[in-house]
């Protein structure tokens, strides 16, 4: 009856199974949450490393009295430059909530495939292959249409900040099961989304008699029907009947009856269990 | 057994195994932990139940929640950040060298093999190729540094100067050795190009200064420094093609599998390849730019070199050998 095998399904919830035997669920997050967070932290990075900057700079000259030419500063806008490229992500990725600042606003994390927390190796790895996910992409300097801003940025060493459009990520991401992109598929993480969510839950009155499905279920199909009546009673009883005539090759029956029929099924899956 | 029931029977059990995990998330080491595998495991085959009855969904996220939780205290790592470095040094990262001996060949071949024509077919009076590849402005650059004429740089370049340069070594060519690694993921073309194109690039700069400039300047600064920078470069080619290799024949394994796979590998030659290219700006920034007049010179600055590509061999040879029972 189940006109699609539940392997080759697209959901929002996969499932990994543990060496306990047992399976979880882990809630992925697709592309569009993560891009907006990417969007968000590239502003965040920018603001972040100027920050740093000036601090360390205004840390060097007025309370170590530093005296020096312009050339350190050069030398510590640069090494801060290539932190914060490479390890702004991996810093927060590997933090206690597992997310950089983009993604927490955005109620994402990033965890290893079975749930738990990245290993740093992982988050490593992830945040390296940023550079091939970001393809299409280029160097700044190329950006700059004007020949001096384009020599001005080469010589202070911004230059070669990437540019990219994330086109081989979204790529990945949309044409694998657990929406990762090249990074996350090396590194074995998949970013989900932090909250559990909590289904509401209104039941209709049950049946007075359960009654035997007509046709054999599969597991699937039955948890479908419990969570049908379970919840039943949030929607209007047009959207009921609609939803419930979905079902109709099962019950053969319209209408009002059709719910009917599918909270009897309910109540024999619980009684039998 | 419905679903009231079995929760009265357990909840007790869940709080307790509740108030545990909070407990060691706070301070893992401050708490008793003996019982934790035992109740993961109860836990665990609640879930198991529950999912299996088809107890509300609200029950079943519960314990899948708490399934997560405790999983993530039973598989924490617990080495000290020390000793992980050491053994990553002293045997991870020579190992994977000498494992992917093949790959490291083919990212030599790649290397040498452009460089070499372009230096031996070019002469002062045959600058075809070298015109083709170095432009006016980087030509003007290598005169400016290397040229006949140019005053060789001789006790660094001040302190401001050489700190500047170490930071502009370590941000452009570690940034070089992650973009030739992550871009191998794409069937390893992107490591081929990278290394195939900086090769040819050095090739036409060591020509272009043997017709032209000061060949022993050139020979004076780069050669401390190119054990390590060159080395890394090839390394990380080699975790590049590593990864885009394995989508080309990924064997039994589907390609996510074999990217997954080859990722293992890879990882501790791109890591080894980093830190050797911060060792190279070191050099590069603090070393290279002084002259050792008392010393020999540019002569004395070779040797340095040459001694810094045998010691790489011997640790790339004969590291991390002998067997230990731990792993």
């Amino acid at each position: 009856m189940l006109h699609n095998p539940p392997n080759n399904r697209i959901d929002t919830l996969q499932s990994v199974e543990m060496a306990e035997g047992v399976e979880v669920k882990t809630p992925v997050a697709g592309a569009f949450p993560r891009a907006m967070a990417l969007l968000l932290d590239s502003i965040f990075m920018m603001l972040l490393f100027f920050a740093f900057v000036m601090l360390l700079v205004f840390l060097l000259f007025n309370v170590f009295h530093f005296k020096g030419g312009g050339e350190v500063i050069g030398g510590i806008f640069l090494i801060t430059l290539f932190i914060f490229i490479w390890f702004y992500n991996f810093f927060f990725e590997r933090g206690k909530k597992a997310a950089t600042w983009g993604k927490r606003i955005y109620g994402l994390k990033v965890v290893s495939i079975d749930g738990t927390r990245a290993t740093g190796r992982q988050i490593f790895v992830r945040n390296i292959l940023r550079a091939a996910d970001y393809l299409p992409g280029v160097p700044l300097y190329l950006l700059l249409s004007n020949e001096d801003a384009a020599m001005l940025v080469m010589a202070t060493g911004v230059g070669m900040i990437p540019v990219g459009s994330y086109g081989i990520g979204l790529f990945s991401c949309l044409f694998t099961k657990r929406f990762q992109r090249v990074g996350d598929l090396v590194a074995n993480t998949v970013v989900i989304h932090t909250k559990t969510q909590v289904h509401a839950v209104s039941p209709i009155k049950a049946p007075d008699l359960p009654k035997m499905p007509r046709l054999q279920l599969i597991r699937e199909e039955e948890v479908a029907i419990r969570s049908f009546c379970e919840r039943a009673g949030i929607w209007s009883e047009e959207r009921r009947i609609e939803m419930a005539q979905h079902a109709e090759e099962l019950t053969q029956k319209q209408g009002v009856e059709a719910v009917e029929e599918l909270a009897a099924y309910s109540r024999w899956i619980v009684d039998r269990s | 057994m419905q679903e009231k029931i079995f929760e009265e029977i357990n909840a007790a059990r869940w709080r307790e195994f509740d108030a545990l995990l909070t407990a060691a998330e706070k301070n893992f080491s401050g708490v008793d932990l003996t019982l934790l595998p035992e109740l993961l495991q109860r836990q665990s085959s609640d879930l198991a139940l529950a999912r299996h009855r088809m107890y509300g969904a609200n029950m079943c996220e519960y314990l899948n929640d708490q399934v997560i939780r405790g999983y993530k205290l039973v598989q924490r790592e617990n080495t000290g950040l020390w000793a992980r470095v050491m053994s990553f040094f002293l045997k991870d990262f020579p190992r994977a060298m000498r494992k992917e001996w093949r790959l490291h060949v083919l990212g030599w071949l790649v290397c040498l093999v452009p460089a070499l024509l372009i230096i031996f077919s070019s002469g002062p009076d045959n600058m075809e190729w070298v015109n083709s590849v170095l432009d006016e402005p980087s030509k003007m650059q290598m005169e400016s540094m290397y040229g006949k004429d140019t005053e060789s740089l001789k006790d660094g370049r001040g302190d401001g100067g050489d700190f500047m340069m170490f930071g502009f070594y370590i941000w452009n060519n570690i940034s070089i050795d992650f973009q030739i690694f992550a871009c191998g993921v794409l069937f390893g073309l992107g490591s081929l190009y990278f290394l195939f194109h900086n090769a040819l690039f050095f090739g036409a700069i060591i020509a272009y200064i043997s017709a032209y400039g000061a060949p022993e300047k050139l020979y004076g600064f780069v050669s401390s420094h190119a054990p390590p920078e060159l080395w890394a470069m090839v390394i990380s080619g080699m975790a590049g093609m590593k990864l885009g290799f394995c989508l080309l024949t990924p064997g039994r394994r589907s390609r996510p599998a074999a990217l997954l796979h080859a990722g293992k590998t890879a990882v501790p030659l791109i890591m080894g390849a980093a830190a050797m290219t911060l060792l190279a700006a070191f050099i590069e920034g603090f070393w290279s730019a002084n002259e050792f007049e008392s010393l020999g010179g540019w002569r004395f600055k070779v040797w340095v070199g040459i001694a810094g590509w045998i010691a790489f061999f011997v640790y790339f040879m004969f590291c991390g050998r002998e067997k230990n029972l731990e792993t």
